[in-house]
């Protein structure tokens, strides 16, 4: 950590209570996410908000700030545990806004015939959506109810390293049980996301990911373009074979390693855990630790997406949400997070609209296109402006990607459609199988 | 394992069974708006390869020499085998239907096992030739029918040397799953292999007239592999048989067995679990008599099978775990079998077994089986001691191609899917 983060960190919480008053009136009139926001016309799947439990008492060899890792702690047992992390404001100096999130297995439907369980939050595929203010203080209480571990990485936040939910980086994961909490300040403003750190490729792949929306009164985008609906699409990818071969693997090896830590028997090697590159390197050497990448030591795992989702919803199984609306002479603005891990160029039929984001951020020159690509990572902000009446076709034009199986048309395919058309003289209905 | 031919007659079936579940070309179908797709292709094999020495010690009867020393040294690659399960989901819920098929490398091919199934999250119907359900527990030797007259109930019609007789056969199979709970109720009716004595050579041949000849049932509780180390007791059973065999006075009678087995945890270790295997088997005996009705005791090892017999198996075995890969594994398996309708018959085993893990699924072996008889059994068998002694390789392999099926014996369906509500 560099000495001016280190600064900033020190300076954060007097700097915040001087400007307490501005901040404490804006949480009060902030929007509760999942609801219209502002006028704005999308609504996103309502946030389950509960009040904070409190926290349980200290939990022996659980998570001690300051200490690094509890994994190399002999006898460590995070099952249960309640880990508030170091980093950001106690609550009693900053004012937050509470949040709550849970690790959940769920039976997700793409569309009729197709369904598969997946890790989700809060049981919903893709995670809820958050709406916050530049600036607020964001408190998001993390529960994990699976037997896997997880963390929460905010992508494209600018938060405290403590809070940046990278397992053994910057926080041990959140164990089967525990309760861990987030804090930190939103910032900066622009279309951000969240998922899940540990097992990455089947946690986002399976669906523990979400957009989390900063929103800003000084927006440049809104004064260049007024607007009064946005829409968030999060586009997904699944392996439904993948997901579910995986997640029986690794539940079936977890409730292994859950019992041995009960039993405070779980060494750091027994879940691949080493303090440094030479103490791995010295376990493999002298044979007391078997890589399990090594050549003919693990089945050679592949993953090819067979279904792909905005929102949620396969087409023609569209999600309300990601239906765009849109009259004639308005401004809409499309907010795209890709939280899979497939590479989408998404196209719009009949409009030229305006790229005017990327990563969240404004674009010093925004670009007039009609195709968009959206790698893994990343998320793309568009301006659609009402001029061409009709029905239009919204979709990934990497082909492939606009299946179901394969079966042409479905997958990640929605449709801008404009309310105020009268008397169209042909109106959508759905196609199957072409 | 020998007399592959046996098998390979009952193997025509396949082809009836693959075209009656649409998993081979059906022209018929070909105008179908769905295109046809592979089934999954699941992959499970058991390679063998060891060198076995063994020595048998000549037995006596009433004081005089039964047979003689003798020692054999071969390399032995039986009981090897690959087995393919073709299943695919089925339109409605979540059935599915396939076919297993198991390929045996002897030397011949031969084919064990070539059955279809039809399955649902509670059941599973199976026919075909198939392993013989005739026994609770995996003991902790090399090869599973190592102590194959004390952990199977051998089957009693058949007069052939090898064991492929008494673990495989026809047979009609329904598995009711009392999931989630690990209950299992099984019912089937088998043929077992019959032979019958050639006139002219007087050799054993596989009989013309084939019929089914045995029924059972079994109840079991049977605790998921994912979550064994959930439960000590991780395994329970109880089998009943029956098998309609002819006497030698042309009359047929029911002989029947019933086996109670089981598997303790003697730790909740995963990294170093202790195991304690056990099975009790009491068999009822034929009662054998020749034309003037005067009662025939076994006069060889085949027709021990159609004595009454009680036999107990017990299998110690550890597993050296570290960070939950195994290193090497060890067991040690005491049996000991007694003709209570035999004069002084009965015999014994004890078995130590090692593994030592070398590479994924590969393990070097190690085992030596000493076995004595007593003298009521050493005068059939011509041998009062036996030792035997295997050093070798073996390799496992599991896989599966285009994995669409849900196994609804799986975690994610008996712990987060529907299986509480019923079908």
């Amino acid at each position: 950590m560099n000495k001016s983060r280190r600064s900033f960190f020190r300076t954060m919480a007097a700097g915040l209570l001087a400007s307490g008053g501005v901040l404490l009136s804006r949480v009060a009139g902030a929007q509760q996410p999942g609801g219209a926001h502002g006028g704005h016309g999308a609504a996103m799947p309502a946030m389950p908000m509960a009040p904070m439990q409190p926290a349980p008492p200290a939990q022996p060899g659980a998570y001690a700030p300051g200490q690094g890792s509890m994994m190399f702690s002999q006898g460590h047992n995070m099952i249960g545990a309640y880990t508030e992390p170091p980093g950001a404001p106690p609550p009693d100096q900053v004012a937050y806004r509470k949040f709550r999130l849970r690790f959940q297995i769920a039976e997700h439907e793409l569309l009729p015939g197709v369904r598969f369980k997946a890790f989700t939050f809060n049981g919903k595929v893709p995670g809820p959506v958050f709406r916050v203010n530049e600036g607020e203080w964001v408190q998001v209480e993390a529960t994990n109810d699976t037997e896997e571990m997880h963390t929460i990485h905010w992508h494209g936040l600018d938060v405290p390293y403590t809070m940046d939910g990278v397992p053994m980086i910057t926080q041990d994961p959140i164990h089967p049980g525990e309760r861990f909490v987030y804090r930190f300040q939103a910032r900066p403003a622009g279309t951000r996301f969240y998922h899940c750190h540990w097992g990455t490729p089947l946690h986002m792949s399976s669906a523990l990911h979400g957009a989390f929306i900063v929103e800003s009164d000084r927006d440049p985008i809104r004064q260049a373009f007024p607007y009064q609906r946005d829409y968030v699409l999060v586009l997904e990818s699944f392996d439904l074979n993948f997901t579910r071969n995986e997640m029986n693997a690794l539940l079936a090896g977890m409730k292994q390693v859950n019992r041995l830590m009960t039993q405070g028997r779980l060494t750091p090697q027994t879940h691949g855990f080493f303090r440094t590159l030479e103490e791995f390197s010295e376990a493999v050497e002298s044979g007391a630790y078997i890589p399990p990448y090594a050549p003919g030591q693990a089945p050679a795992r592949s993953w090819k997406a067979n279904f792909f989702a905005i929102n949620g919803g396969s087409y023609p199984a569209v999600r309300e949400e990601s239906k765009l609306r849109i009259r004639k002479g308005e401004w809409i603005r499309v907010r795209i997070v890709n939280g899979g891990m497939g590479s989408h160029h998404l196209h719009l039929h009949g409009h030229q609209f305006t790229h005017v984001a990327e990563d969240g951020n404004p674009l010093p020159q925004p670009k007039r296109l009609n195709t968009i690509s959206v790698f893994p990572g990343k998320t793309q902000d568009l301006m659609i402006y009402g001029d061409n009446p009709g029905f239009w076709t919204f979709h990934d034009h990497m082909t492939f990607n606009a299946t179901n199986n394969g079966i042409y048309p479905g997958g990640m395919v929605t449709l801008l459609s404009y309310e105020d058309l009268e008397n169209p003289p042909y109106v959508p209905s759905i196609s199957i199988i072409q | 394992m020998k007399n592959a031919l046996l098998w390979i007659r009952r193997a025509a079936p396949l082809a009836a069974l693959t075209g009656l579940l649409g998993l081979g070309p059906a022209p018929a179908l070909a105008l179908e708006v769905d295109e046809t797709s592979l089934p999954r292709i699941a992959v499970e094999g058991e390679f063998f390869g060891t060198l076995d020495y063994t020595q048998h010690w000549a037995g006596t009867a009433d004081g005089a020499p039964v047979g003689e020393d003798r020692t054999d040294f071969r390399p032995n690659t039986d009981d090897s085998s690959v087995t393919f399960t073709l299943d695919k989901p089925l339109y409605q819920g979540s059935r599915v239907g396939g076919v297993v098929l198991q390929l045996g490398l002897e030397e011949e091919a031969v084919v064990p096992r070539a059955s279809a199934f039809f399955g649902g999250p509670r059941y599973r119907f199976q026919f075909g030739q198939m392993a013989l359900r005739n026994t609770l527990v995996r003991f902790p030797t090399i090869r599973d029918d190592d102590l194959l007259p004390y952990t199977h109930v051998l089957n009693g019609s058949l007069g052939l040397a090898g064991s492929e007789g008494h673990l495989y056969g026809e047979a009609v199979v329904l598995d009711y799953y009392f999931r989630p709970a690990p209950w299992r109720l099984a019912l089937w009716s088998q043929e077992r292999a019959q032979t019958e004595r050639d006139a002219a050579s007087g050799d054993y041949v596989a009989a013309e007239s084939a019929r089914t000849n045995s029924a059972g049932l079994l109840l079991a509780y049977d605790v998921p592999e994912a979550t064994r180390y959930e439960h000590r007791l991780r395994r329970l059973g109880v089998l009943v048989d029956g098998q309609r065999l002819e006497r030698r006075d042309g009359e047929t009678a029911t002989q029947q067995a019933v086996v109670v087995g089981g598997v303790v945890g003697l730790n909740d270790y995963p990294e170093f679990p202790w195991e304690l295997a056990f099975q009790v088997m009491q068999t009822g005996g034929l009662a054998d008599r020749d034309a003037s009705g005067a009662p025939l005791a076994a006069q060889s090892e085949d027709e021990l099978a159609r004595e009454a017999a009680t036999a107990a198996v017990l299998g110690l075995h550890y597993a050296h775990r570290t960070n939950l890969q195994t290193r090497w594994r060890a067991g040690l398996t005491l049996a000991q079998k007694s003709f209570p309708d035999l004069d002084r018959a009965s015999q014994w085993s004890v078995v130590p077994s090692f593994f030592k893990r070398v590479g994924n699924g590969v393990d070097l072996v190690a085992q030596a089986a000493y076995t004595a008889y007593a003298e009521g059994l050493s005068a059939i068998l011509g041998r009062e001691r036996t030792l035997a002694v295997q050093v070798g390789l073996t390799l496992e392999l599991e896989g599966s191609f285009n994995d669409t099926v849900v196994d609804p014996g799986s975690i994610l369906e008996l712990e987060h899917g529907r299986l509480f509500r019923g079908f």
